[in-house]
């Protein structure tokens, strides 16, 4: 009894509301719908409300991405594969290569230059260190005078030892 | 106007979701294209409410390359639509907190008349999206609210998204979702109430 009489008051604003969501139980629903069918300033003012929203809504779906937008996304997502082609851990491994790489091409690159400097005495030394035949000569010519001078030492003494 | 559930609910469509899912993965293009024909027009418009200005492609992207991302991580425990709303509020609130920073550090260097200026001229970029008074009264009073209230909004009123997928989105206890729509209604209507008397005159 009193409950109906709860009901016949009018609802608040909250309830109304949930109404108006569909989030009543189905009891309140009942009871709600009933109330509202007979009472006209409830009726009103819930109608007041749904107008303020549909106009919210109507602009608010108005609202459509156009052509251009869609295709600039949809190029965007796409490009986010791209660099997942090639396995990010061959990619990181090749940069950590390239990273070290570098200074140790620069390391050897020093490194021979002056071993080449000093990889020149070093052959002279060896030659030096031959016994002094007419042979050995050849190995430490210079130029084509000493060329020429060196075999003919060369073959002279050839012809010395075969005589 | 009764609560209308977005498609995505029924068995079927939890089904081509899964086949989405993998799709979007794997970077297939036809998965790639249902994603943006999907999803793009809520994630936009979504965006266009909450943030008042139709100037949102960027963020939009990058709302999108962000779902991208976590594809891998998503449990497929929430519907796609849920979790891109739960990452399309997130990101919002971060865009407005940056936004606000970035207006006090302005306003603390400018002379009063360019402030006055930028206000102006702010106002008259928002106006541009209205197609009539009420519009841009309706609009002005949802950029004024305090941005919980205004998701709460979007979200139900606009979106018309249950109290339960609400929840699940602003990551609140239901309860809440209800009290406090209830207040964002209330301070809605109490900002309409000075545009809605100007109107009926």
């Amino acid at each position: 009894m009193s409950e109906t009489q709860k009901v016949e008051r009018h609802f608040d604003d909250e309830m109304l509301w949930q109404w108006h969501d569909g989030e009543l139980n189905e009891r309140e629903m009942t009871a709600a719908q009933n109330h509202l069918n007979r009472c006209a300033s409830c009726r009103q003012r819930v109608e007041a409300m749904e107008r303020l929203f549909s106009v919210m809504q109507k602009r608010h779906h108005s609202v459509q991405p156009t052509l251009a937008e869609q295709i600039q996304l949809r190029r965007a997502l796409e490009q986010q594969f791209v660099p997942e082609e090639m396995p990010s851990v061959l990619v990181n491994a090749s940069r950590r290569l390239v990273r070290w790489l570098a200074p140790a091409v620069a390391v050897l690159g020093i490194l021979f230059v002056l071993l080449r400097d000093e990889a020149a005495p070093a052959a002279e030394t060896l030659v030096s260190l031959l016994p002094e035949t007419p042979e050995s000569n050849l190995l430490l010519v210079t130029t084509d005078d000493e060329l020429e001078q060196a075999m003919w030492e060369m073959a002279s003494s050839r012809d010395e030892t075969q005589e | 106007m009764r609560t209308t559930e977005p498609t995505g609910g029924d068995l079927r469509g939890r089904l081509a979701e899964t086949e989405l899912i993998e799709g979007c993965r794997a970077g297939d293009p036809e998965a790639l294209d249902e994603l943006v024909k999907r999803y793009h027009p809520a994630v936009l418009r979504v965006c266009v409410s909450l943030l008042g200005s139709r100037d949102v492609e960027d963020l939009v992207q990058d709302i999108f390359i962000k779902v991208l991302r976590r594809f891998d991580k998503f449990q497929g425990r929430s519907l796609i639509f849920t979790w891109l709303y739960e990452i399309t509020v997130n990101h919002c609130r971060d865009e407005l907190r940056r936004r606000q920073r970035r207006r006090w550090f302005s306003l603390q260097n400018l002379p009063t008349e360019t402030v006055e200026q930028i206000a102006a001229d702010e106002a008259s970029a928002s106006e541009r999206l209205e197609i009539d008074e009420l519009h841009g009264h309706l609009h002005q009073a949802l950029n004024q609210l305090e941005s919980k209230y205004r998701e709460l909004i979007v979200l139900r009123d606009l979106e018309e998204l249950s109290y339960e997928k609400i929840a699940e989105i602003c990551r609140i206890d239901e309860k809440l979702v209800k009290s406090r729509l209830y207040q964002a209604r209330q301070a809605l209507a109490g900002k309409m109430k000075k545009y809605a008397e100007a109107f009926h005159e």
